[in-house]
């Protein structure tokens, strides 16, 4: 390093040793130690007995060959003492130099760190970066974050030369939690082989997870400032974990929610699209899923020479499973009822009940049906009931009255039997199947519409057409439940004996 | 929802308490699973301290209904409240679980 320096100064230093030589020297030589460094002319003349003076800043002598040592001692001091601030000098500029590349470095690095960020990746691809930028800055062999989510598997991410097995990052983990105060580890016993000093600082995610950063196997020891600029980077790489968490959410939600939009789409156009004109009746049906896809179905289906068929179901839950399901039986009910001459209604029901009780039971749920058949002709109308509610009766002179169901709901006992009853209706009768979704809407302080409001509301508009009817139904819940959100599909037909 | 479980005369009784709905019934379910998967399929559900009942949790009882049963054992449901009652008669499930006025009575008609 001395030589190097001294080559650059080599001018300097012929400067200096030429007036020594115009004062009659006959060499000047420099040496570091017991080693010659240099000295001017190359091949002058050397005394036994040179004027030594020896540095009082560094290990260099400079010796005078030629010259009387007590007249000039003062002198060839004050020439050791210039070389020697010329090369203290330099050494100095160098070492500011480096340190000016170092900072310029880290600059980068965090210039990197913060840029990483700013693209849209991968939670992995992200830790990817952030570690490798961590490293660079905190000078070590390797880092790694590890987050700990209750009931759920620790998530690890490293970077390094040489990867740690997750055993030691758990121990590593484990050590920091006990004490998060305490942030630096060296080994004296309590790490792993192949860790030489652990540091460990939090990362500030969500609440219910410990997180937290750690680098290990750093040159020397970690440092205060280390710690700090550690936990500045922690900070850091926690806010996009966090943006990344929440961006990943907000993907999931609309992938869910385009799902869900389909569903309810594919579920909307398996039900009628248009009620048949029935002559003698006036026929009206419509249902309204909740936001989550629901379970409930109907359908009117008009068989030659036969009477009509009209059914309302609703199976338990919500979301998917209560979709797939739904779509199943109303597929089952209307292919039975329009490939099989079937007579009565608890015929439909018992077959959908043996098609179905596996796979309702497999998946835990059941489903209320209730099947009606009307000859228009005759009036008569005959019906099953498998714990579907509500079913309101509204003859043509008298109050409405609630039909309790007769049979349990379908996909609950196998090879159960349903039954069938039946009644002759008169002109002007209202006979309505409705889903629970009805009677069970809420108002802000929590009450239910309940079957009295349902009745009234019936028995208030019973002159109107079954279109009118059914508007009437869904404007009386609406305004009850304050125009809130609706938690159940609403379904509902309406008949009208003309 | 408050759950609390005892075994009386050798049969597990389940005591619910508050609103039964498909928020709660995550536990109920666990628990008639770990009963059948320990061969008790003889089950009580106390219902006394229910007000509310909806058809995700009557799933649910469904369910253990039929496990108990294809193990050769039965569900049985006792001391119902009016509200909850009723949503048994509605729906006709009361036909399909045997449903007693007392916990002692819905033992009892286990241990005979």
């Amino acid at each position: 390093m001395l030589a190097e320096h001294l080559e650059t100064r080599r001018a300097q230093f012929i400067a200096l040793a030429d007036s020594w030589l115009q004062v009659g020297a006959g060499c000047v030589r420099l040496l570091d130690g017991g080693a010659v460094l240099t000295q001017y002319p190359p091949n002058g003349s050397l005394s036994p007995h040179p004027l030594i003076v020896h540095s009082r800043a560094s290990n260099l002598i400079l010796q005078i060959h030629g010259v009387k040592a007590d007249d000039w001692s003062a002198t060839a001091a004050m020439t050791l003492d210039l070389l020697d601030s010329l090369l203290t000098a330099d050494t100095e500029l160098e070492s500011l130099t480096a340190a000016l590349v170092e900072t310029q470095d880290r600059l980068v690095a965090l210039y990197e760190l913060t840029q990483a960020t700013r693209r849209k990746l991968g939670i992995p691809i992200l830790l990817d970066l952030l570690l490798e930028q961590a490293c660079h800055l905190l000078e070590v062999d390797g880092g790694f974050t590890v987050l700990l989510q209750p009931g759920q598997p620790a998530l690890i991410h490293q970077k390094g030369n040489n990867l740690l097995s997750d055993d030691h990052i758990h121990v590593a983990a484990s050590l920091y939690r006990r004490d998060t105060g305490r942030h630096t580890f060296k080994d004296a016993g309590t790490l792993p082989i192949g860790l030489r000093n652990v540091m460990m600082v939090s990362l500030p995610v969500r609440e219910q997870v410990f997180a937290a950063l750690g680098v290990y196997n750093k040159t020397g020891d970690f440092t205060s400032p280390d710690i700090k600029l550690a936990q500045s980077i922690a900070d850091h790489i926690g806010a996009q974990l966090e943006n990344a968490f929440l961006h990943e959410e907000a993907l999931a939600h609309i992938r869910l929610e385009t799902e869900m939009n389909v569903a309810r789409q594919v579920q909307t156009s398996l039900l009628p699209q248009s009620i048949p004109a029935i002559p003698g009746l006036d026929v009206y049906a419509v249902s309204t899923p909740a936001l989550q896809v629901g379970g409930d179905f109907y359908d009117v289906i008009l068989r030659p020479a036969k009477p009509v068929v009209f059914m309302v179901g609703d199976v338990t839950g919500k979301g998917m499973p209560a979709a797939l399901l739904m779509a199943m039986t109303h597929t089952i009910a209307r292919a039975a009822v329009r490939n099989v001459p079937f007579t009565q209604p608890h015929e439909i029901v018992d077959r959908l009940n043996n098609d179905l009780i596996e796979d309702f039971s497999n998946v835990g749920m059941f489903s209320t049906v209730f099947v009606g058949m009307i000859d228009p002709a005759t009036r008569q109308l005959s019906l099953c009931n498998a714990g579907h509610s509500p079913v309101v009766y509204a003859p043509a002179s008298g109050d409405p009255i609630l039909l309790e169901a007769q049979d349990i709901p379908i996909g609950v006992l196998d090879g159960y039997s349903f039954n069938s009853y039946s009644c002759k209706l008169s002109a002007d009768d209202l006979f309505i199947v409705a889903s629970d979704g009805f009677p069970e809407t809420r108002n802000a302080s929590g009450e239910m519409f309940g079957y009295e409001r349902l009745k009234a509301c019936l028995a208030l508009g019973r002159a109107s057409s079954a279109r009118e009817i059914a508007q009437q139904l869904f404007d009386a819940v609406t305004q009850f439940s304050g125009n809130g959100p609706q938690e159940d599909d609403r379904t509902v037909i309406v008949i009208k004996v003309r | 929802m408050d759950i609390l479980s005892s075994i009386k005369a050798n049969i597990p009784v389940l005591h619910l308490t508050g609103r039964f709905d498909a928020h709660e019934v995550k536990p109920v379910a666990d628990w008639m699973q770990e009963q059948v998967d320990a061969n008790r399929p003889r089950l009580v559900v106390d219902l006394q301290k229910v007000n509310f009942i909806d058809s995700t949790a009557l799933s649910t009882l469904v369910r253990g209904l039929k496990h108990c049963r294809e193990q050769g054992g039965d569900l049985h449901l006792c001391s119902l409240q009016q509200p909850v009652r009723v949503i048994f008669e509605l729906t006709r499930l009361d036909k399909a679980f045997d449903i007693f006025a007392s916990e002692q009575e819905a033992i009892q008609a286990f241990t005979g």
